[in-house]
């Protein structure tokens, strides 16, 4: 099976998914009890019940469940989210707003969080003194929840120090200001994921480290970091790529904290809030664009599989 | 015409050169164990000289420690000089220059010291440009010119394939070509047949010799098999719990041996040549104990390629009769053994145990559930090792076999007398009953898996390479406690193994199988003597002799056959 025919496979089973998830969360948010119109109107004193029914009507509450589902997914196709009941505009649109943020830290906190693991790994097998940081750091990282850990860096280094900005968000056309903004929430996002990955490097590397052909390679004379590089860091890649796949997972899930923590406005604070107040459409809007994403990110970690791995692809 | 004519293996200089390599009072630790003890020897430039020894005798370690590739661990004492430069201490820039350059090294398994991930032509160039200031391109050409030399074939292809889509044969040769991409004046074989099929091996071993004669360079081989020493060496050092044994020039050694211990190696090497073959087994071919009819097992593999395992097998075995299966690694043998003993399902064909259809026609049972009527068919296993499970007792081990088959024979014992009773059978210390398997020496451990396949009183017993895995002498002793249980017990018996001098010995009937399907078959004896399919004979005519004299007169008979065909 050629790549492209395993791509178009891959996809064509990850739209599924994405529909299925779609599925699952309407349905979800019907059986939480409650109605948005309700809701939104409890604030406003002397509405009628007439004007709540108008409401509905507008936002097509009234109609059964199925036909509403129904519209939802045949919506989804043409990326029509429908109608943000909070905003009363398109919850498309609400979401790509916020979308670049969130895309952000979960890029920067990604990169860093794997590299650094990588990195943080080898050099715990590598050094004395890398391997004492690994053992102490990693379980302390590992056991403190993102928000905790957002909230001390703020402490410290903001409020205490005054070294960088302890939240909200500067826009791209003030460069410095929007990346000092950034650093605090992926040094939160990171860490966990450079443990994990740290740990996960260590142990594959010492793994690897046995094999037959590490010992070829130093019976050929390749320089000590050759054979690093060459037979034992890259073969301890494949597993780690397993981990970094589910770790970013987790990542997304983890900028909902993290945004919250840091006032950001990105797409998991915007789903927070679309919870509180049932925003139907904004839930089902950012649900779908972090479950596409998850799913994306899949593919392309089994692609890169069979790039690091010749043995999957020719199989 | 007074031209000097080189006779192969000695030194043609006038002058006596200094040996290319000598040891000198090598000693290796590892913590407070001693491997290796004061061990000394020299290899003279163009000569093979071969190291043998069973396991445990420090001669793989002496290998590396050659190139001090034994780890921080190991302790390493004493003198390695190479022309005339001591090695120890280690200077480790200074081995880096050495290694894969003037001394390289292949291994046991060319699947694992081939690193997966990179194609075969990465593998090679990175070795050469390592060592030589090669561009990419001309890199590219010399590993051309290399994967030819060492006649693998379609060498354009194997350079962008992966290690994983060669077979066993062509990546030692690939581990050669590598090994002789700078031109090495000593190269060390540590057991570079051992994992490889005879014929194979005899390819390989003829590559070894025309490379050594064509680069004139010196060879130590590492080897625990004297059929293969006696068909590459010119001198012999015979190890033993990492001390010198004894050693001489191969036709001296092999023919005079000075020591017990070699003459006790000598004769535990299964022979062909000196075989006592079995005559046919007093049995009554009317009632066969195993009745394949037919037999066909396909696996499917990547890509929907089907591989035909098993293709048409007819075959039928008596009560006392001893029928080995021969052929080579995915000859088929070791399916068609899973078969017998109901692991496998066929696709065809039927499966017939004591009279009752097992699979196929007519079957209705399990596929290998015996019953009173049918005491069924039990294994013993290739790697003793991994076929007991290492947190069960040895005693329970065998204990759980028989209460298993107290599920469908409530007529078989699973006391503890009982099992003791066995273990004593199969001579194995009723001292053993609660010790654990890592706690049993390789033979001891077989010995329990005989003890198991023979404890639910079968009719028939599939052993599949049961030996494989065993230094020739613990080899030699388990066979013959083998063979007298079966005359005791006069139970079938399948024998599965690659080795023909061990069928000779130990089979009544024997049949070669190749590719899915059985070649030859008939009294042992009549097929080893006069073998009738030209695959048995290539088969029979690629075991290296355990005698230099006759190897190199067939060596001869071989290369004058291959001159003019």
């Amino acid at each position: 099976m050629g790549l492209a025919a395993y791509c178009a496979k891959r996809l064509l089973v990850g739209l599924a998914m994405v529909v299925c998830v779609q599925v699952i969360i309407f349905l979800a948010i019907q059986v939480v009890p409650g109605d948005p119109v309700e809701a939104m109107m409890s604030e406003t004193a002397g509405v009628g019940p007439e004007v709540i029914e108008a409401l509905r009507q507008q936002f097509g509450l009234d109609k059964p469940i199925p036909v509403r589902l129904l519209d939802h997914i045949v919506g989804l196709f043409r990326l029509d989210l429908g109608t943000s009941l909070q905003y009363n505009q398109s919850a498309f649109a609400i979401i790509t707003s916020r979308l670049a943020v969130s895309i952000e830290l979960v890029v920067l906190a990604a990169f860093f969080g794997i590299v650094g693991g990588i990195f943080f790994g080898s050099l715990s097998v590598r050094t004395r003194w890398g391997d004492r940081l690994i053992s102490v750091c990693g379980p302390f990282i590992l056991s403190v929840p993102g928000y905790v850990l957002g909230s001390v860096l703020i402490l410290a280094l903001s409020l205490t120090l005054g070294w960088l900005p302890a939240g909200g968000m500067a826009p791209f056309s003030d460069p410095l200001a929007h990346m000092q903004r950034l650093v605090l929430p992926v040094i939160t996002l990171a860490l966990p994921i450079a443990a994990t990955i740290a740990k996960v490097t260590r142990f594959e590397i010492l793994e690897v480290r046995t094999q037959d052909w590490v010992r070829t390679s130093r019976a050929y004379g390749f320089p000590t970091k050759v054979t690093f590089r060459r037979d034992i860091l890259r073969n301890a890649l494949t597993p780690v790529l397993t981990i970094s796949a589910l770790e970013l997972g987790g990542l997304i899930g983890a900028t909902v904290l993290v945004e919250k923590v840091f006032n950001l406005p990105g797409l998991g604070s915007l789903l927070v809030s679309a919870v509180g107040i049932r925003d139907y459409a904004l839930i089902q809007g950012a649900v779908f664009v972090i479950s596409t994403f998850y799913i994306i990110i899949n593919i392309a970690a089994d692609i890169m599989y069979g790039f690091l791995d010749p043995r999957v692809s020719k199989r | 015409m007074s031209a000097v004519i080189p006779v192969a293996g000695t030194v043609t200089n006038l002058e006596k050169a200094e040996p290319l390599l000598a040891v000198r009072d090598l000693t290796i630790d590892f913590g407070d164990k001693s491997i290796v003890k004061n061990l000394s020897f020299a290899i003279e430039p163009g000569e093979t000289l071969a190291i043998v020894g069973e396991s445990g005798s420090g001669k793989s370690v002496t290998a590396l420690s050659l190139l001090g590739l034994l780890g921080p661990r190991a302790k390493v004492a004493g003198a390695i000089e190479f022309r005339g430069q001591n090695l120890l201490p280690y200077d480790f820039k200074r081995l880096a220059h050495l290694r894969g350059n003037a001394v390289s090294i292949i291994f046991q398994e060319p699947m694992a010291a081939l690193n997966p991930v990179y194609k075969i032509g990465r593998q090679l160039s990175d070795v050469l440009r390592n060592h030589m200031n090669l561009t990419a391109v001309e890199a590219r050409i010399r590993v051309l010119e290399l994967l030819n030399k060492v006649k693998l074939p379609t060498p354009e292809a194997k350079y962008d394939q992966y290690p994983f889509e060669l077979s066993g044969g062509q990546l030692q040769r690939v581990m050669i070509a590598m090994a002789i991409a700078c031109r090495p004046k000593l190269l060390i074989a540590d057991e570079p047949t051992t994992a490889l099929d005879v014929t194979v091996q005899a390819g390989i071993l003829d590559l070894l010799r025309e490379l050594q004669a064509e680069m004139g360079m010196s060879v130590l081989f590492i080897t625990h098999d004297f059929g293969v020493v006696a068909d590459i060496a010119d001198r012999v050092l015979v190890m033993r719990h990492g001390q010198q044994v004894e050693t001489g020039a191969v036709d001296t050694l092999f023919a005079a041996p000075r020591e017990d211990y070699t003459r006790m190696l000598l004769s535990a090497v299964p022979s062909l040549a000196k075989a006592g073959y079995r005559g046919n087994a007093a049995t009554d071919v009317r009632s066969p104990v195993l009745q394949l009819r037919n037999v066909g097992v396909s696996f499917r593999g990547r890509r929907g390629h089907v591989l035909k395992a098993l293709d048409g097998i007819d075959l039928a075995i008596a009560r006392n009769e001893v029928v080995a299966l021969v052929g080579e690694s995915g000859s088929g043998k070791s399916t068609l053994g899973n078969v017998a003993a109901g692991l496998i399902r066929i696709d065809q064909g039927e499966v017939i145990v004591d009279g009752t259809p097992r699979q196929g026609a007519g079957a209705s049972s399990g596929l290998h559930s015996p019953s009173l009527h049918s005491p069924g068919v039990s294994m013993v296993f290739q790697d003793a090792n991994a076929s007991l499970n290492p947190r069960m007792r040895i005693g329970a081990t065998l204990r759980a076999a028989l209460k298993w088959g107290r599920r469908y024979r409530p007529d078989l014992d699973a006391s503890d007398s009982y099992i003791r009773s066995i273990m004593a059978e199969v001579g194995l210390g009723p001292e053993l009953f609660e010790r654990f398997p890592h706690e049993l020496s390789g033979g001891q451990k077989q010995r329990v898996g005989i003890a198991r396949a023979l404890s639910v009183k079968p009719s028939l017993i599939v052993a599949d390479e049961p030996t494989s895995a065993l230094d020739v002498s613990v080899q030699k002793t388990v066979l013959e406690l083998f063979r007298k249980l079966q005359q005791q017990h006069g139970f079938a018996c399948i024998f599965i193994t690659h080795d023909l001098s061990l069928a000779a010995t130990n089979s009544n009937r024997v049949v070669v199988m190749n590719k899915g399907r059985i070649v030859e078959q008939g009294p042992t004896a009549d097929v080893l003597r006069h073998p009738s399919d030209p695959y048995t004979r290539a088969l029979l005519n690629s075991i290296p002799l355990p005698d230099p004299v006759a190897q190199r007169a067939r060596r001869a008979q071989r290369e004058d056959a291959g001159a003019n065909p």
